[in-house]
């Protein structure tokens, strides 16, 4: 049987009664050591998706598998030290220095009453080591620049030592220098055994980034399936509702949208 | 660490020493084995006094730094929650209608401390506004200007001459009925709540985190709060159900020992302790030994206290790690 570690089961997700379904009967598995991208425009429902798969929203109807159990089999901590999180943005309020702020991750390890120990210190260290900011660990983390505080959330979530890294529009805030660290970083991390799973409203960068891509359009998969098989101009177009054309550009696909007026057959 | 803890010790052996019998200022050691008196006064009247100042000022700053987390809202303070208007509602209630009985007024402030935790959290979920944490500290607010209302009401039908003024200085802040009986009741809960709070001290930089980030770590966020709330608001209940309303320990100390040792709550958390315990036994000094009379700790704690901050806080960085 072909490896699996997440997949989900007909799920259906509203956030009250009266609202639409956001998610609406969602089904797809992902191999482990692959890099999934979660593709939409606005709106369609891929942070939703990436939640559910965190278990932070519980769905109406489905199961979300995580190496064959249900999320509801596992304990929270068990989850966390299986499945981490880097969230878009954060909200910082006090001056943790960066080894402390990445040393968080090491909670799942920690009961209640536990302070994490050196053995801790060092992962935590690794982890800063992998992102390539060990040299800044005693900076404050509300001084860092949106593409350094991207590093220390990514450290962090290294450190929890998770098989499963969620990421939620990782490139946002990042430039283009920023972009191609956090794509190198991403196959690095997937070279060592984690699986990741991240959303993006960017079709370039799941181009450049994904394994695989499940496009996400008003709540529903409109297309899952390698890149090749996902990006194609009516695929995109459709979704996007705008009209667009996948290019390759020495070897990698590019999308563009046409500029008011132009034609699909003119020059971009 | 270590510098904080001695500052802490000497401090407190020193006021054992600080008052106003026989002369102001230091009795001398070599007195205090020859008169009988001052030898009864330290033990039975200075030691429980010390010993709740101590109580007070740790539990103040702990429960602060404690609140100040796990809202993630560095001006928040221990009271916040409708927990010190309740305890005075409560106190000039019993000094109003109960004949002013000491262990009464002391249960009443108790009670409607968490009485007061209680309306805020029930409040809260009621609110139809913004986020749980802002609807929480809105709830708060709400609670505590129903009580402070109710304390209007109390002080405008009390007796001007005998029980107006104990409810004025009950809410400006006290410890001079402290005797032993008080520090055996308020003790065993205070003890129990720091203890835990002390060992818990991690989880608070984990919520101070927004709840998805700290539920991505493995963690229930509510459920810790909730729990880490009650703990705070409780041995806060219990020393202001003694001290009266003592302002700002709850706010400063937790804001310089960051200051002093950074954000981390493994330092902060013990540094808020020892601060806090040394400034409130500083103050209480000055409250009892400065004039002939009284002057309420809750004035000092203010004006050493605001003082204080503005040295510190307009400091570029110190640190004593």
């Amino acid at each position: 049987m072909r490896e699996v570690i997440l997949s989900f089961k007909n799920i259906t997700f509203a956030y009250s009664e009266r609202g639409g379904r956001v998610l609406d009967d969602i089904n797809f598995e992902i191999t482990p050591q692959s890099i999934t991208a979660i593709l939409g425009p606005n709106g369609a429902g891929k942070t939703t998706l990436l939640h559910t798969a965190l278990g932070w929203h519980r769905p109406d109807r489905g199961t979300v598998y995580l190496e064959g159990k249900p999320l509801d089999h596992y304990t929270r901590r068990e989850l966390g030290s299986l499945m981490s999180l880097v969230p878009q943005s954060e909200h910082i309020p006090f001056e943790y220095s960066i080894l402390e702020y990445v040393l968080l991750g090491r909670t799942p390890y920690l009961k209640p009453l536990e302070i994490p120990g050196e053995k801790d210190r060092e992962i935590a260290l690794e982890a800063l080591e992998t992102v390539g900011i060990k040299k800044l660990k005693d900076r404050s983390v509300t001084a860092l620049s949106g593409g350094e505080l991207q590093l220390v959330l990514i450290a962090r979530s290294l450190a929890q030592q998770s098989k499963l890294l969620l990421l939620d529009e990782p490139s946002s805030h990042l430039d283009l220098s920023n972009k191609s660290r956090l794509l190198s970083l991403i196959r690095h991390v997937v070279d060592s055994g984690v699986t990741v799973l991240f959303t993006t409203h960017d079709p370039g960068l799941a181009a450049v980034a994904a394994d695989k891509i499940i496009l996400l359009s008003y709540g529903k998969i409109a297309r899952f399936g390698s890149v090749s098989e996902v990006l194609t101009d009516d695929y995109l177009s459709e979704v996007y509702c705008i009209p667009l054309k996948v290019y390759q550009v020495d070897g990698q696909r590019v999308v563009l949208g046409y500029r008011q007026g132009a034609t699909p057959n003119d020059n971009p | 660490m270590i510098l904080l803890s001695v500052v802490m010790v000497t401090v407190f052996l020193l006021s054992l020493f600080v008052g106003r019998y026989p002369e102001p200022g230091l009795i001398a050691p070599g007195r205090l084995l020859k008169d009988q008196l001052a030898f009864k006064l330290v033990l039975s009247l200075r030691l429980p006094r010390v010993l709740t100042a101590l109580m007070l000022g740790m539990v103040l700053s702990c429960a602060g730094s404690v609140f100040q987390m796990i809202f993630a809202n560095p001006l928040v303070e221990p009271g916040l929650l409708g927990v010190s208007q309740g305890a005075a509602f409560g106190a000039a209630l019993g000094i109003l209608f109960l004949n002013n009985v000491g262990w009464v007024v002391q249960a009443l402030a108790a009670i409607f401390a968490v009485l007061g935790l209680g309306f805020s959290y029930f409040l809260a979920h009621k609110l139809r506004f913004g986020g749980w944490l802002l609807r929480l500290i809105l709830s708060g607010i709400a609670v505590s200007a129903f009580f402070s209302a109710g304390i209007g009401i109390l002080k405008f039908v009390a007796d001007p001459l005998s029980e107006l003024p104990e409810i004025t200085f009950w809410l400006l802040g006290g410890l001079y009925g402290i005797t032993w009986t008080e520090v055996r009741s308020v003790f065993p809960v205070v003890a129990a709540g720091l203890f835990i709070l002390y060992r818990m001290r991690w989880r608070l930089n984990v919520l101070s985190l927004n709840d998805m980030t700290a539920f991505s770590l493995g963690i229930f966020p509510e459920r810790e709060r909730l729990f880490l709330l009650v703990c705070a608001t409780g041995i806060t209940a219990a020393v202001v159900s003694v001290s009266g309303i003592v302002a700002w320990v709850g706010l400063i100390v937790p804001h310089v020992s960051r200051r002093l040792l950074g954000a981390d709550s493994r330092y902060s958390v013990p540094a808020s302790l020892l601060l806090g315990g040394s400034f409130a036994i500083i103050c209480d000094d000055v409250s009892r030994t400065v004039l002939p009379g009284e002057i309420p700790i809750g004035i000092l704690t203010s004006l050493i206290g605001a003082v204080l901050f503005v040295i510190i806080l307009s400091k570029p960085y110190v640190r004593l790690k």
